[in-house]
């Protein structure tokens, strides 16, 4: 999971914005003044994606080829019918085409489009069954030739298999840039921080802060913590996610609040919806029980502000 | 920092599978937790982004028979690989007695494997540890990408770069979490040069 900021709502879900830092920084420049912390909510999985992709693509390939064979024979076998394996065949040839993007395979791009086109050509009647055939198996031939040996034949490939269409899934989130799960426009964040500073922050409360359940930081009001506000946002969401943990070894399915009594200082974590956490620091002057009650609210008020997971 | 139990006759080793993002930690653990006979094994956790990338860690407890009559117990975690977690993998570290460095052969990640284990050296000096003179295996994985369109580095490559890093060359495995080889030669390697250097210190104590 990965957190996303953007210029404007909605952008980001569109397949054209694949480009994620470009987005980031467009972000981070549109108000000056939020710069330095804010240049820390980026993709906090920068780059992971693309080793993702990379390291599926002979599977990919394979699993291309074997719809492919499939496409060529319901076409030959059954030519009034709209073959079945088409779906998956364009699914995983824009899969493909990304990831030949991420290797800068020229060769393989130019295939792929080629791909594409004679397909549309065969869909669209242009051409007759036995010409596609012809035209096509040996493409497919070279596919497999680029994908390497074939491995995940033998038994003791089972978690691969198992695997490939999660992976599926998760590729093609991957190529329409729709990966970053949460995308928080800019306007979102600045009303979050007025709300957060202007009713939340009282005598008492030195610090607040909002991060996603992955420990990015989407928000940070108050002097308590500046310069490792991005590892306790970290440490925190793993704190939180470890004691999930604790809490279904025991058969429950979550503790919806943690609190941590220092000596001068607390600390206090709320889940709000399934997305994000409120880690709210305050003195020991101020009651337990108030701060609760406090801070309860401000949950309801942020699950209505910050935007629900994207995919 | 292994734990010795003289009157139950046990000894607890702590492995930490270590590596970049996306380089297969998790997958080695996942593979033992499928193939490995269930009453060897305890329950395997993950602390992840739903059932994704590791938030803290990955954890599964084994039981490795008996060595001089002491029953063997090994506790395997991994680490989350992202730059941002190093707070939560130095927490990881703690305590630990073994490491398997996972690196990952693809080519693009070359700069991420040696950082890495940079990383690797500099979070355990500050928990006064030594790299140098901790039990270490360099698993190269993801070794069933040879042959296909995406670039890998050759093993003789791989072992330069990163032993260079290191004052003694580590013992390497070739490896493909994803599909098996080289997942329990990793685990038997590891659990062998751990156990041989606690009982090393066991003796010189
Ligand atoms: N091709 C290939 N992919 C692998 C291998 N091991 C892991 N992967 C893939 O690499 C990605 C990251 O693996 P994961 O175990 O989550 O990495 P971690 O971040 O180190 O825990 C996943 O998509 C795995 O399926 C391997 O041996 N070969
Ligand atoms: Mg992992």
């Amino acid at each position: 999971m990965a957190l996303l900021i953007t210029d404007k709502l909605g952008e980001s879900g569109d397949a054209k914005t694949t480009d994620v830092a470009q987005c980031e920084i467009m972000a981070v420049k549109g108000l000056p003044g939020m710069m330095s912390q804010d240049s820390l909510y980026q993709d906090i999985f920068k780059g992971s994606e693309k080793v993702e992709i990379l390291g599926k693509l002979p599977s990919l390939l394979w699993a291309y080829s074997e719809a492919s064979r499939k496409y060529v024979q319901e076409l030959t076998s059954k030519p009034n019918d709209q073959p079945e394996s088409l779906d998956r065949v364009q699914k995983l040839l824009g899969i493909l085409d990304s990831a030949a993007d991420h290797l800068g395979n020229e060769d393989l791009k130019n295939r792929l489009a080629q791909h594409i086109k004679i397909i549309a050509q065969i869909q669209a009647g242009h051409l007759r069954a036995e010409e596609f055939e012809t035209a096509f198996l040996p493409e497919v031939t070279k596919m497999e030739q680029l994908a390497g040996p074939r491995r995940d034949s033998s038994p003791d490939a089972l978690l691969e298999k198992a695997m490939l269409d999660r992976e599926l899934d998760k590729a093609e989130r991957i190529k329409t840039g729709r990966s970053a799960d949460i995308v928080v426009s800019v306007d979102i964040l600045e009303d979050v921080r007025n709300y957060l500073s202007q009713e939340v922050m009282t005598e008492g409360i030195s610090s607040v802060l909002v991060i996603d359940s992955a420990g990015s930081l989407i928000c940070n009001v108050g002097h308590k913590i500046d310069l490792d506000v991005v590892s306790l946002a970290a440490v925190a969401a793993a704190n939180f996610a470890a004691t999930e943990q604790i809490a279904r070894l025991i058969g429950e399915t979550d503790f919806v609040l943690l609190f941590y009594k220092g000596h001068n200082e607390s600390f206090h974590f709320l889940r709000v919806g399934a997305e994000y956490i409120i880690v709210t620091i305050f003195n020991n002057q101020l009651s337990l029980g108030l701060l609760r009650l406090k801070i309860a609210e401000v949950a309801q008020v942020l699950e209505k502000k910050l935007p629900k997971r994207e995919v | 920092m292994a734990f010795i139990n003289k009157s139950a006759k046990e000894i607890q080793v702590k492995v930490v599978y270590y590596g970049p993002g996306r380089c297969g930690k998790t997958t080695n653990l996942l593979y033992v937790n499928q193939k490995m006979n269930a009453q060897f094994m305890g329950k395997m956790i993950s602390i992840d982004t739903r059932g994704d990338k590791t938030l803290f860690f990955d954890f599964l407890p084994l039981s490795l028979g008996k060595i001089r009559g002491f029953n063997i117990r090994v506790q395997l975690y991994t680490v989350p690989g992202q730059v941002l977690y190093n707070e939560s993998r130095k927490m990881v570290l703690k305590g630990v007695d073994g490491v398997v460095f996972v690196a990952d052969s693809m080519e693009v990640q070359l700069e991420s494997n040696k950082e890495s284990l940079q990383n690797l050296r500099e979070n355990l000096a500050d928990d006064n540890l030594d790299m140098d003179e901790l039990p270490l295996v360099l698993q190269l994985n993801k070794r069933d990408l040879e042959g296909s369109v995406i670039p890998v580095m050759s093993r003789e490559a791989m072992e330069r770069d990163l032993n260079s890093i290191l004052k003694n060359p580590a013992p390497t495995v070739l490896a493909s979490a994803l599909q098996g080889p080289g997942v329990f030669e990793t685990l038997r390697e590891i659990s062998k040069i751990t156990i041989k250097s606690v009982h090393h210190k066991l003796r010189a104590s």
